[in-house]
């Protein structure tokens, strides 16, 4: 599903030069829930921007679902994104001023589709997640780990083939970590999602199908 | 699409509140501002009614005086001006041409309903002076002195409010006071005020020195004039040799001279002050406003940033995202022009200026839209090409 190979990247600013991450290959089956793991600069988030077309490595090859991105351009790589990708991060980024439904629905704006549609398959994704309860609300009015929920729902509402979380479970005590978790698991059970996610939590990490840990941008196995 | 962007402004409707104040005060300036201007230039394209060019006056400035010396002094600068060969045609005249500020109007009945109606008291020889055209019937002459009823001749203005679709001519017209006059001629626009004003209501009444002295009680020495007609061409030499003969004949009056083309320019002049400082404030306003605009559209991307990243993640592209910041302008300045547009319907709905058509207000609501939509989208154009550079995966960054 996701193939890297001798993946680099260095930032470059006026007169540092960061090296985020070096030689990495890694290959993700589809349906596999990775977790990547390593001490805060290592590289996870570097990698997994990479991975969902949020950056371009300095160097290397990619390949998503089958398509080399490495030469599309911005019209295209936001179609990947929108259409085979869903994300999910530490902090949420929910927009405020949408309501908890709303919210959902961002990934589907950018598709051809009917507000009603729309609109429905955002409540289908909510209630996957448990929250029917709360799609008026706005995020201001919901719990660190509700809100994750409504994160991974506008992850999931556009069927993704996969999903890449960035400690998802970071700001959240450990049973809603769990929650969180779980949900993800069901996700790879029932829908065959592939699923790549940074966590530091090491009793999350073990519970899925293989751990990666980077070092200094290396992977050390 | 653009649910989204109404649905982003609708959200944060207090917070863009005073933008919308702003743009609904700027819109509705401007839509006053281009009403005047398309109502003055609507004027501008219709005829005035008469010609002026080639026209001058002599202003007698009597003061106290008896109406018998009055007419005798007048006859005199007649006989003066029968003299010279370049004078075609003179008449007298009291009927404040080109000057916007003074109406004198008095109130005829129609169907027991009151109508102001303009007056002017004129000569015999006041339609050749400024070439007037007859509708129907005459202008004033000698047949004249032996009527029953005093002759008048009206405008169109006034026949399609009293005699509507009927040719005027034979009429009989009551004023407020119970004093009738007999309609014998029809001319058409009579817009004795200058080029930028509306047309009006015009009424004349006979007034010539060949009458008894009678009808200059109500003439006065500052707006009284004799008109008359010189070949083209005529200089500033004969106007001065004029001068010193009419001082010679009327040793008490304070005789001024002019030239109807002068005062047409200074009257145009005069009419165009209002809607100048009209503009000029307006012009203030909306500058204001587009600085406000601007600082609201780009202080909103700013504080967007993570939420412009998050959405190119989710799969917008660049262009989406210039389009959502331009986009959600035009909303806010929509919200602030329907506010606005409901207050410029007003006018037309209710007559207001009943003299100004209903087209008129329409064509300054639209152009005030496109002007506040261009505005808008100027000011919008530097923060969406600074939203398109935002990077998702730094905007995206753990805080
Ligand atoms: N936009 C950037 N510009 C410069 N340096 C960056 C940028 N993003 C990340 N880095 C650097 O790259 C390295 C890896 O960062 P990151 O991938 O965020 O690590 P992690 O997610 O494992 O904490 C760090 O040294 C970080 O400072
Ligand atoms: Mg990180």
């Amino acid at each position: 599903m996701i193939q890297l190979s001798s993946i680099e990247k260095v930032y470059r600013t006026d007169s540092i030069e960061t090296l985020a991450l070096t030689g990495v290959n890694l290959d993700v089956a589809r349906g596999e829930f990775l977790s990547v793991m390593g001490p805060s600069g290592s590289g996870k988030s570097t990698l997994l921007n990479i991975i969902g077309l949020l950056d371009s490595p300095t160097s290397g090859n990619i390949v998503l679902a089958g398509e080399k991105v490495a030469s599309y351009h911005d019209r295209k790589l936001a179609h990947i994104r929108n259409q085979k990708i869903g994300f999910v991060f530490q902090s949420y980024h929910l927009v405020n001023d949408l309501s908890v439904v709303d919210n959902v629905e961002i990934p589907l704006i950018y598709r051809s589709m009917s507000g009603k549609e729309r609109r429905q398959r955002a409540l289908a994704a909510l209630e996957k997640v448990g929250l029917s309860a709360r799609t008026k609300h706005f995020p201001s009015q919901l719990s660190g780990g509700q809100r994750q929920r409504v994160a991974i729902a506008r992850a999931i509402v556009g069927e993704p083939e996969i999903i890449l979380a960035d400690e998802p479970t970071g700001n959240l005590d450990s049973v809603m970590g769990q929650e969180i978790l779980a949900i993800l698991k069901s996700l790879v059970k029932d829908m065959g999602t592939t699923i790549v996610m940074v966590t530091h939590d090491e009793p999350i990490a073990l519970e899925t199908d293989r751990i990666v840990r980077l070092f200094d941008g290396s992977q050390v196995n | 699409m653009i649910k989204q962007m109404f649905l982003m402004i609708w959200n944060r409707k207090r917070q863009n509140a005073l933008m919308m104040i702003g743009v609904f005060i700027s819109f509705f300036s401007l839509f006053l501002v281009f009403t005047t201007m398309i109502y003055m230039l609507s004027n501008y394209l219709k005829p005035l009614g008469f010609e002026y060019e080639n026209v001058w006056y002599i202003n007698p400035g009597w003061s106290m005086e008896e109406k018998d010396d009055i007419l005798e002094t007048l006859r005199q600068v007649e006989y003066a001006l029968d003299t010279y060969p370049e004078i075609e045609s003179y008449s007298f005249s009291n009927t404040f041409l080109f000057i916007p500020a003074a109406t004198n109007s008095r109130t005829y009945l129609r169907d027991g309903r009151e109508v102001n109606i303009n007056q002017g008291t004129v000569g015999d020889e006041f339609d050749d002076v400024l070439n007037i055209q007859m509708l129907a019937g005459r202008w004033f002459d000698e047949r004249d002195n032996a009527r029953a009823r005093p002759p008048v001749v009206i405008n169109d203005q006034v026949r399609d409010e009293f005699f509507p679709g009927k040719n005027p001519v034979g009429e009989i017209m009551v004023n407020k006071d119970g004093e009738e006059v007999t309609v014998i001629g029809l001319i058409g626009e009579f817009r004795n005020s200058g080029d930028f004003t509306g047309s009006k209501q015009m009424m004349f009444h006979r007034g010539t020195t060949s009458m008894p002295s009678d009808w200059l009680d109500q003439m006065d020495g500052m707006f009284s004039r004799i008109l008359f007609r010189v070949k083209p061409g005529s200089t500033r030499e004969l106007e001065q040799r004029i001068q010193v003969h009419i001082n010679n004949i009327a040793k008490d009056w304070k005789v001024k001279m002019g030239r109807l083309d002068e005062a047409r320019e200074s009257a145009n002049n005069q009419t165009m002050v209002l809607p100048i400082i009209m503009a000029i404030i307006c012009g203030f306003l909306i500058i204001n406003v587009a600085l406000g605009l601007f600082g609201v559209i780009w202080y909103n991307t700013k504080r967007r940033t993570s939420e412009i990243g998050l959405r190119r993640a989710l799969g917008s592209t660049i262009t989406y995202v210039q389009r959502q910041i331009t986009g959600e302008a035009m909303v806010l300045a929509t919200f602030g022009m329907i506010i606005g547009l409901f207050f410029a319907l007003q006018f037309p709905l209710l007559g207001v200026m009943g003299f100004i058509s209903s087209q008129i207000y329409l064509s300054a609501a639209l152009l005030s839209v496109v002007i506040i939509y261009a505005i808008t989208f100027l000011c919008a154009l530097y923060p969406s090409s600074q939203a398109s550079r935002i990077e998702p995966a730094i905007a995206l960054h753990n805080e």
